[in-house]
């Protein structure tokens, strides 16, 4: 067990190292650079090229990539030329309010999710689980931003019930709190579902277990069956979620942001791309990969924990 | 010489949400209504910026948006007047004469300090504020607004002569009274090293600085050693937000007491006006034109070029990006500039008969088809799809390609790479200052390869430039700089659209004051005369 | 594989018995008729501007109303389709394929190219999709085409991904041993063993992709990283209607539906064809 997890975060590593090098190359293959952008139209091309030179801009990409590297391992991210603040301040500062806003979407989709996908075990074919099993098929896949949009449009815009900009006051708890809602409605809304089904099937295969008839045999509640085994073993798919669905909950983490304007990490990333700021875009970028490829390795090791056989290397 | 322009830094559209604005909107103090709470000593001002301070340093101010502090915190010689024209009074300045074409006198007010102790402004600060902006040590991206400045001369304590190599008309109102004329103290910058960027060592205008958060906001309190009445205020705080949308929310919520807003949003605003507040219209010095670049093959023939110009309806193009509240302009020049030219050769209604007569006449097939450039910002995209309609209907099928803000403002540069010789059309915009030479320059021959990316060359325009330049007769200048407008239409490579609009919203418990080209001079801003 | 007739005859009897299913198949041909047929059934051009009519409520004239430029948001919603059809066909047809040859390779292939492939596989996964599509539409400009290409490399993993899964399940099995016993070749076997069998469950899979791809191209021209104007994309009716949702929400309401129409439809019918043909994958995708 140990060796596959050893071998798994090597992977993930290397894997790191891979995308966040590829992605160097590729903003630096874009058209414009940073000095042009902050002096403007007022870059003549010998301002331009001094500031190009004092940001090292010019240097090959290979020697900027290794430059990266080294600050990283120094802790180092790097200065964003623009604010003059240190790139690593910036993404911390960004990075809590993404971070709440996936949170609170899959928190909230699990709330309702998993009671949801409870019953719809227990009450095989009824009503519910047939309405259940419908919306979570089409809230899945719906877009983000399409709901997002509606919300805005609704919820904000036109009654005022929640508020259409920004993360709200800091330190103001219940108003950030008002702010989250719309965004997180957004994003959770289509993990309702896959949640539900998700702790469905699984409890389904769990309730015809051996143990659990042996428990009914004995005459335990139903409901005890339910919570105490039953239950234990479905909330797990949530973590497995975790780590398939992270990417899309960035992606989509980021059209929420942009559609309600609220701070956060995939806004810093557009931004930084459109305004070519390399540093802050190498630290995003390294942020969210690395938040990415972490959730799924750990959902990789509990899937492992669970199931011994994928544990094993493929055969020849 | 390179003369750099004021453009705006681009509009970008989706992505002027994407800069920090929700960021200003946290910053904002608690969550009291923070207007203004009473007239007299403790009111608060709070007001919207375009953009955020990078410099307020004077050889180094990227924008016009840390200007417009500037003129709060620190001194010129002369300032603009806050009148609606582009007039200028003395304000550090006891006298300020011209003596002849070159040189110009000037005399302090004495008694003038600089804040943190740095003592008495004397003719000596000036020297060194000045000079330091020609300095060729100090790199400054500001330096042509000094045009051709050679020295100061100090002859006491408080007067002193500048001396110019050869006439410049917009000394005065661009070198003096723009940004790059702030005093600033010897002693103080030297303590610094020379340069700062977002904390100045000392001020000497009415406000002085207080504090600067990125991307947040920026505070200004009241000057005790101000010699002058006392300012208004006891605090501004500037919040930064590219994003008009986040600054109309910001005033709504009741968080903003003046804010620039889009076109867009005044209708709705009108229908619907928060409480006790006042929208203005006012005219703006920004200048947005469709570009043609005749050196490429497909727009060589100058008939084609004017076929465009006849087939685009700019009032058509107004009344969808701008709702029909700009007026249509004939030329870069403003309203109420001299130089302004009142009416195009061309009709605003364009004429497509004409149009496709033009291109018949030059024999040209259809489809033509063209590629246009534009910056990714809603308001000109929608100007170039109307101009896109326009053209298809004479026969002309024009691709948009929407560049962002950062790869659009460099496609003409020779110095980045080949892209320059693609371009064919595209929709230009900058923003002017306080005078017409500055509306023009980008347009000269030198310009060609920097900001010229129509490549338009004419030996009589770039003559009557610097003759205007260096005239001092506001009337021969008024001629010439029409003329050069009139040229720059006949060689068929500009249709020119408008000069925008700049709405601004404001309570009424404020009397706000503005900048002919609609930005506001926060040093006039105050409470209005009524009981708290 | 059962023949033509036969297929068709059990997808008819499966989705009678499976209302959900029915709606679905029902949603689908609606979406793929108004799109194939909406030049004859577009009152407008979408492309025809009228700048005086701008911003307009629904009406007679109008029956979803106008957009900025005074265009029919109608017409361009039934246009939109076509940009969605066309990026779907080429994208899933493009990605399934690779996909299948990358995945069938890495199946069957000796474990250093499995190695390999599955590296390389699990890091494009790991690029955040928004990014990846950033900068390689600022590096080229935004145009349909590079928004396809992005579609394609992002989802070909996905494809690869489940075709080696299958393939190493097959691999082990008797009668594919016994042929290799026998001397076929790995393409042989490959083609007329592995494919029929991962066959269904791929086009299953791809009929439920199509929600997601069409989803994509919509987010990426909401964020002007698609389409060029005037073309009418979903995503970009919807990116125009957000600059100007104060003044009209129609434009937003208008190009929303049409997304949550594709993913209902597209949605409904695969999961009720999966489970005609294949109940086995429901374990599958989860």
């Amino acid at each position: 067990m140990l060796t596959f997890i050893v071998r798994r975060a090597l992977t993930s590593v290397f894997i790191l190292v891979l995308a966040v090098s590829l992605l160097f190359g590729m903003i630096h293959m874009v058209p414009g650079d940073p000095a042009s952008v902050m002096l403007g139209p007022k870059a003549t091309p010998e301002v331009r090229a001094e500031l190009v030179r004092r940001m090292g801009l010019d240097r090959p990409v290979i020697v900027q990539l290794g430059k990266f590297y080294a600050g990283l391992a120094r802790g180092d991210l790097g200065v964003d030329p623009f604010s003059g603040r240190a790139v690593t301040d910036s993404v911390l500062e960004q990075l809590p309010y993404t971070l709440v806003l996936v949170l609170a979407a899959i928190g909230g989709a699990s709330l309702l999710g998993i009671p949801l996908g409870c019953f719809s075990a227990i009450r095989r074919n009824s009503l519910l689980d047939r309405l259940t099993g419908a919306m979570s098929v089409a809230f899945i896949a719906i877009p983000s931003f399409v709901v997002a949009l509606y919300l805005l449009l609704w919820l904000a815009v036109k009654w005022r019930w929640f508020p259409a900009m920004g993360a709200g006051e800091v330190g103001d708890y219940p108003d950030q709190l008002r702010h989250l809602v719309l965004p997180a409605i957004a994003l959770g809304l289509g993990w309702v579902g896959y949640i539900a089904r998700l702790v469905r099937s699984s409890m389904l295969e769990v309730m015809e277990e051996n143990h659990i008839r042996t428990a009914r045999a004995f005459g335990l509640p139903e409901r005890t069956i339910v919570v105490h085994y039953a239950l234990r073993i479905a909330i797990l798919p949530t973590v497995t979620i975790l780590g398939l669905g992270i990417g899309s909950l960035l992606s989509g983490a980021l059209f929420a942001e942009i559609v309600f304007s609220r701070p956060g990490i995939g806004r810093l990333l557009y931004e930084a791309v459109a305004t070519r700021n390399y540093p802050v875009v190498m630290g995003a970028v390294l942020v969210t990969t690395g938040f990415f490829v972490l959730c799924t390795l750990v959902s990789d090791i509990v899937n492992a924990l669970l199931d011994p056989r994928l544990r094993e290397r493929p055969r020849n | 010489m390179n003369r750099k322009p004021y453009p705006e830094l681009p509009h970008r559209g989706r992505r002027e949400f994407l800069q920090g604005s929700s960021l200003a909107l946290l910053g904002l103090a608690g969550g009291a209504f923070a207007g203004i709470s009473g007239a007299g000593r403790g009111a608060v001002l709070h007001w919207r910026n375009y953009l955020d301070v990078i410099s307020l340093d004077a050889p180094s101010t990227i924008s016009g948006a840390e200007s417009l502090i500037c003129a709060a915190i620190f001194q010129n010689l002369l300032r603009f007047k806050s009148d609606g024209s582009w007039h200028t009074e003395r304000e550090a300045a006891e006298s300020f004469e011209q003596l002849d074409a070159t040189h110009y006198a000037f005399r302090l007010k004495p008694g003038q300090l600089f804040t943190n102790g740095y003592g008495e402004m004397t003719a000596d600060d000036v020297k060194f504020s000045f000079e330091r902006m020609i300095d060729p040590a100090m790199n400054a991206i500001n330096a042509p607004d000094m045009g051709p400045l050679s020295h100061v001369e100090v002859h006491d304590r408080y007067s002193g002569t500048f001396v110019l190599r050869s006439p410049y008309a917009a000394f005065a109102s661009i070198a003096v009274a723009g940004g790059s004329g702030a005093i600033h103290s010897r002693k103080a910058v030297t303590a610094v090293g020379g340069r700062f960027s977002t904390h100045p060592p000392c001020c000497s205008g009415p406000y002085q600085f207080k504090s600067w958060q990125a991307q947040r906001k920026t505070v200004l309190e009241r000057n005790p050693l101000w010699a002058g009445s006392e300012a208004p205020f006891s605090e501004i705080h500037v919040y930064a937000m590219t994003d008009s949308k986040a600054a109309e929310m910001a005033f709504e919520a009741g968080q903003l007491d003046c804010a620039e807003i889009s076109v867009e949003t005044v209708g709705s605003f009108k229908k619907d006006m928060p409480p006790d507040s006042s929208l203005r219209l006012l005219p703006s010095g920004r200048n947005f034109w469709l570009g043609m670049n005749q050196e490429n093959p497909a727009l060589a023939d100058l008939r084609v070029r004017r076929a465009i110009q006849y087939a685009i309806d700019v009032q058509a193009v107004v009344e969808a990006a701008w709702f029909g509240l700009a007026p249509v302009s004939a030329g870069p020049v403003p309203k109420g500039m001299t130089g302004h030219r009142k009416q195009a050769l061309i009709p605003p209604k364009g004429d497509p008969e004409q149009a496709r007569a033009l291109l018949r006449q030059a024999g040209v097939r259809l489809p033509l088809r063209l590629r246009l450039d534009v910056n990714n910002d809603a308001r000109e995209l929608t100007a170039v799809q109307v101009m896109q309609w326009s053209l298809k209907k004479v026969g002309i099928e024009v691709e948009i390609r929407a560049q962002d803000g950062s790869t659009f403002m460099m496609m003409g540069r020779e110095d980045v790479g080949d892209q320059w010789r693609g371009i064919q059309l595209f929709m230009g915009s900058f923003i002017g200052l306080a005078d017409p030479h500055y509306s023009l320059t980008w347009f000269s021959s030198a310009q060609v390869g920097l900001w010229n990316w129509e490549r338009f060359r004419s030996k009589e325009f770039d003559q009557l430039m610097d003759l205007a330049l260096a005239s001092t007769d506001e009337s021969e200048r008024d001629r010439m700089y029409q003329r050069m407008q009139d040229l720059m239409e006949e060689s068929g490579c500009y249709r020119f659209v408008t000069n925008g609009i700049m709405p601004n919203i404001f309570r009424n418990s404020i009397v706000p004051a503005f900048r002919p080209d609609g930005y506001s001079l926060l040093r006039d801003f105050r409470p209005s005369k009524r009981s708290a | 594989m059962a023949t033509h007739p036969g297929v068709i005859v059990r997808t008819f009897s499966g989705l009678k018995k499976d209302p959900l299913g029915m709606t679905g198949f029902v949603l689908v041909s609606l979406i793929l008729l108004f799109t194939v047929f909406a030049a004859w059934l577009a009152p407008y051009d979408p492309l025809e501007v009228d700048v005086y009519d701008r911003l307009s409520s629904p009406s007679a004239a109008h029956w979803l109303g106008t957009d900025q430029l005074g265009r029919d948001v109608l017409s361009r919603v039934l246009f939109g389709g076509q940009v969605a059809l066309k990026v779907s066909l080429v994208a899933i047809s493009a990605s399934l394929s690779i996909g299948l040859v990358l995945g069938m390779m890495a199946g069957f292939g000796p474990r250093w190219l499995d190695r390999i492939l599955v590296v390389s596989f699990d890091t494009v996964r790991s690029f955040p999709t928004i990014m990846f599509a950033l900068a390689i539409i600022a590096l080229t400009g935004p145009s349909l085409n590079t928004v396809i290409v992005v579609i394609i490399l992002t989802s070909i993993p996905v494809y690869a991904r489940v075709v080696r899964t299958q393939t190493q399940a097959l691999r082990e099995r008797d009668f594919i041993l016994a042929e290799r016993a026998m001397g076929a070749s790995t393409l042989r076997i490959l083609r007329d063993h592995v494919l029929p069998n991962i066959a269904a469950p791929l086009l299953i899979l791809a009929s439920m992709d199509v929600p997601s791809v069409v989803g994509m191209e919509a987010g990426l021209s909401f964020l002007g990283l698609g389409v060029s104007p005037p073309t009418p994309s979903w995503g970009s009716i919807l990116n125009d209607g957000y600059s100007y949702l104060r003044n009209s929400p129609w434009p937003i309401i208008a190009g929303g539906l049409p997304l949550i129409a594709v993913t209902l439809g597209f949605t409904f019918f695969g999961e009720s064809l999966r489970d005609i043909f294949d109940p086995k994958l429901r374990r599958k995708d989860q």
